[in-house]
């Protein structure tokens, strides 16, 4: 059992802020993990897949990172994973992007710039905090 | 003779031994990343070779060339028009460049970039000890390299060093920084291999163990520099702590590396590192640390180490033995020499916009927002040359744009008078360097600048001027040429009608102190200006909301400071309206619709407008006909900011 928060918590996320994620087009996935659970050897995610607007949760298992079904993925630390937790009811997203921009959680990009663009995602990440246009701080 | 300058920085300009080399000074001049002046395929051009010129000429004692892809695969190569080292057809350029450096006192050094991680820009691949994807999408998808590859890369990192001492070189320098393939060996972020040159800190340290032993059979008689992360700020995402990263400096000295140079940071890294954020001095400590592990291994170090007269205090208090410089001599070829003479005022400061940077990863050519000339050496037209017939010349406005015109124009021997219709001189500058959250003194020393070179120039300042056709007519034919670099003005008519007597303040009169502001605040515009005004605003207690017309706020703001930006507006709990259309500013606030198409009063008690601005140049149809020559620069133009006005201004100083 990972201490991923579970699926359903995830979703109040997502739909609380569902306007966030509205660009996302159909078919768009993002991974997320706990970086403790990624080298057990069963260790299993929760995605989040944009249907018909909305952003479903589900937990799956994880088949690395050369995994292509996946988009992005952001992998938490103990720490962060469990402070994103404690506000998934009401501030989740505000809290998840505080940690991505903390260094609690690492945004992994699995698409390239031109795919990323393409389904929607140029806002979203760069809300998140990863820069998108340049690098070197 | 020992110059004033050298006698104040005894430290710095002492002559230093290096094992069979003397050492002029304690500067080494840093690789500066790469250029993205050469051809796509590696071959260094005479744009290059001009530049280079310039570099040996900076006074440095020991010269580091940008870095060279040792492979002929490109896995290594980081950046477009990054030069090739993996054959000897790409020779005679090389040693062109060795004996530019040897002609001028210099010890020349190599660097060697394998990007790893960062590298393989014309292929669809990257590869890296393990697959760990990216987190910046600029760079390339990974692969594992095999042992077969390890062994391949090594011997080529060999022949590149052998090649580089048989082109004149006095030794190679193998980087790391930042997050390049020696650096993805060492770290645990990326190294998660299970074979002997993964795990333990003991094997993920053989790769760079293997490649000093490889350099140093190779190349016997040269010395080998490696720099080193004394912090990768990777350690949250699982990278390397800091006593992981002098452990493996440790392993580096006891391979017989022959200097270390301590550096800080990836580029994808969570954390600033080199940006105007950081303070000056701020890492020295892992310099000092390394120096304390390792007394007997040289230590350069100049991350984010701006200032000659710290390095010298470093140097003196034995926090390391030589100093790196990148930046600040970009800004100001003349630096080094401006030090020893005891002229640092007049030096052109590095102001940390990250402009060279951003620029390489669009794949552009690195220039500099402080100096204009910056990899246009080859070009006659950008060379400050004596003027064939003096000119008394007025310049109005005393913003960037009009003194950097100023300063070319009298470098070349024009008579230069600049008016001012305030009491000093800076512009806009002056209103955005206040306010600036990342550090105010870095955009200062742009003004205090142009003050030193007005004062040894014997540029005319007339400070409380205000130039309209009727001082014009009493100054008729006093002057040759007038230059209007009056900036930009509030463009008041596109702003939304008030309503109860409200007023909508002007940024700049804010910025610059000259209006009070009150409770809670909208900023009109969430440009770089906006942004600032917003910062400063809040991070003094005032409730922000920025109400920007675009989809996304920071539009003009520098690609590589966006974050920054990103992460102030959420620190300080800056509320936002993008994609918003403005109907009326009423005592109950500002009326708007928002980017869904909702419409929402933004209540505030001050209401400023940072934008939109336009251009100032109404002057320039007003005197058509009173003076023989008429310019105009700088963002009276068009509103560029900062790097174009000044880079326009020279331009026009060069050719008037």
């Amino acid at each position: 059992m990972s201490g991923l928060p579970e699926p359903a918590a995830w979703q109040v996320m997502l739909d609380r802020y569902g306007a966030f994620f509205g660009n996302l087009r159909s078919g768009s996935r993002i991974g997320v993990a706990r970086r403790s659970d990624l080298g057990r050897g069963e260790a299993s995610i929760v995605v989040w897949e944009a249907r018909r607007g909305r952003l479903h949760a589900e937990r799956r298992p994880f088949r690395g990172y050369a995994d292509t079904s996946l988009d992005v993925m952001l992998v938490g630390d103990d720490g962060a994973v469990a402070e994103v937790e404690r506000h998934l009811a009401d501030t989740g997203l505000p809290a998840l992007k505080e940690q991505v921009r903390q260094g609690g959680f690492v945004c992994f990009l699995l698409r390239t710039q031109c795919d990323l663009v393409e389904a929607g995602y140029e806002d979203v990440l760069q809300s998140m905090g990863v820069i998108f246009m340049g690098a070197c701080r | 003779m020992t110059k004033p300058g050298e006698a104040k920085l005894s430290y710095l300009f002492q002559k230093a031994r290096w094992g069979r080399f003397e050492l002029k000074n304690r500067v080494k001049y840093g690789a500066c990343c790469v250029s993205n002046y050469n051809t796509r395929d590696g071959h260094i051009t005479p744009r290059e070779l001009a530049r280079t010129k310039v570099i040996a000429e900076t006074g440095c004692g020991m010269i580091t060339n940008q870095g060279a892809y040792p492979d002929p695969r490109g896995e290594g190569k980081a950046y477009f028009r990054q030069v090739a080292i993996f054959d000897d057809k790409f020779l005679p350029q090389f040693e062109t460049i060795a004996r530019t450096i040897h002609d001028n006192g210099g010890v020349a050094i190599q660097q060697i970039l394998h990007a790893g991680r960062y590298g393989g820009i014309d292929l669809g691949y990257c590869v890296q000890p393990s697959i760990v994807p990216q987190t910046l999408p600029h760079f390339r998808s990974p692969r594992e390299i095999t042992r077969d590859q390890i062994r391949q890369t090594i011997r080529e990192h060999a022949e590149a060093a052998a090649r580089a001492v048989r082109a004149g070189f006095d030794g190679t320098e193998v980087t790391s920084f930042m997050g390049y393939l020696l650096a993805n060996f060492n770290s645990r972020f990326t190294n998660q291999r299970t074979d002997e040159y993964g795990g333990s800190i003991e094997n993920r340290g053989r790769f760079m163990r293997e490649l000093i032993d490889a350099i140093k059979q190779a190349t016997p008689d040269n010395p080998l520099i490696l720099r080193l992360n004394g912090a990768e700020l990777m350690d949250r995402w699982g990278g390397n702590s800091e006593d992981e990263c002098f452990e493996l400096m440790r392993q580096a000295a006891g391979c017989g590396v022959d200097m270390i140079s301590v550096t800080v940071g990836w580029q994808e890294a969570p954390d600033s590192s080199i940006g105007r954020d950081i303070p000056p001095g701020h890492w020295n400590r892992l310099a000092a640390r390394a120096k304390k592990l390792l007394p007997e291994v040289p230590i350069a170090f100049g991350v984010r180490l701006p200032d000659p007269v710290m390095a010298n205090e470093c140097i003196g208090n034995g926090e390391f033995d030589f100093w790196e410089v990148c930046r600040p001599l970009l800004a100001d070829p003349q630096m080094l020499r401006k030090a020893a003479e005891d002229r640092l005022d007049e030096v052109r400061r590095c102001v940390g916009s990250l402009n060279c940077l951003s620029r390489l990863f669009r794949d552009l050519p690195y220039t500099c927002t402080m100096n204009p000339a910056l990899g246009h050496e080859i070009e006659p037209e950008y060379a400050i040359t004596p003027a064939a017939v003096r000119k008394r010349i007025m310049v109005i406005g005393a913003g960037p744009a009009g003194m950097e015109f100023a300063v070319t124009a009298a470098q070349r021997g024009h008579d230069v008078t600049v008016f001012e219709k305030s009491e000093r001189i800076g512009g806009m500058l002056t209103g955005y360097a206040a306010n600036d959250l990342a550090n105010r003194a870095d955009l200062q020393s742009v003004i205090s600048y142009y003050e030193a070179m007005a004062r040894k120039l014997n540029i005319g300042l007339r400070l409380g001027t205000t130039v309209d056709p009727r001082l014009m007519r009493e100054m008729l034919h006093d002057f040759d040429v007038a230059v209007v670099a009056t900036g930009t003005v509030l463009h008041r008519a596109a702003l939304p009608p008030t309503e109860d007597g409200r007023k909508i303040l002007d940024g700049l009169d804010v910025a610059l102190g000259r209006e009070a502001v009150n409770g809670t605040v909208a900023v009109l515009g969430g440009g770089k200006v906006g942004l600032t005004i917003a910062e400063s605003l809040a991070s003094r207690g005032h409730p922000v909301t920025i109400i920007e017309g675009q989809k996304r706020l920071a539009g003009d703001v520098m690609p590589s400071f966006k974050w920054r930006h990103s992460a102030w507006v959420e620190e300080l709990k800056i509320a936002s309206v993008t994609g918003a259309r403005m109907s009326k500013v009423t005592a109950e606030g500002v009326h708007v619709v928002d980017g869904k198409g909702e419409k929402r009063i933004i209540g505030a008690d001050t209401v400023i407008a940072a934008s939109p601005r336009i251009s100032n140049h109404g002057l320039v149809n007003e005197f058509e006909w009173m003076v023989d020559e008429l310019h105009v620069c700088g963002d009276a133009v068009l509103p560029r900011g900062l790097g174009p006005s000044i880079h326009d201004a020279y331009r026009l100083g060069c050719r008037i």
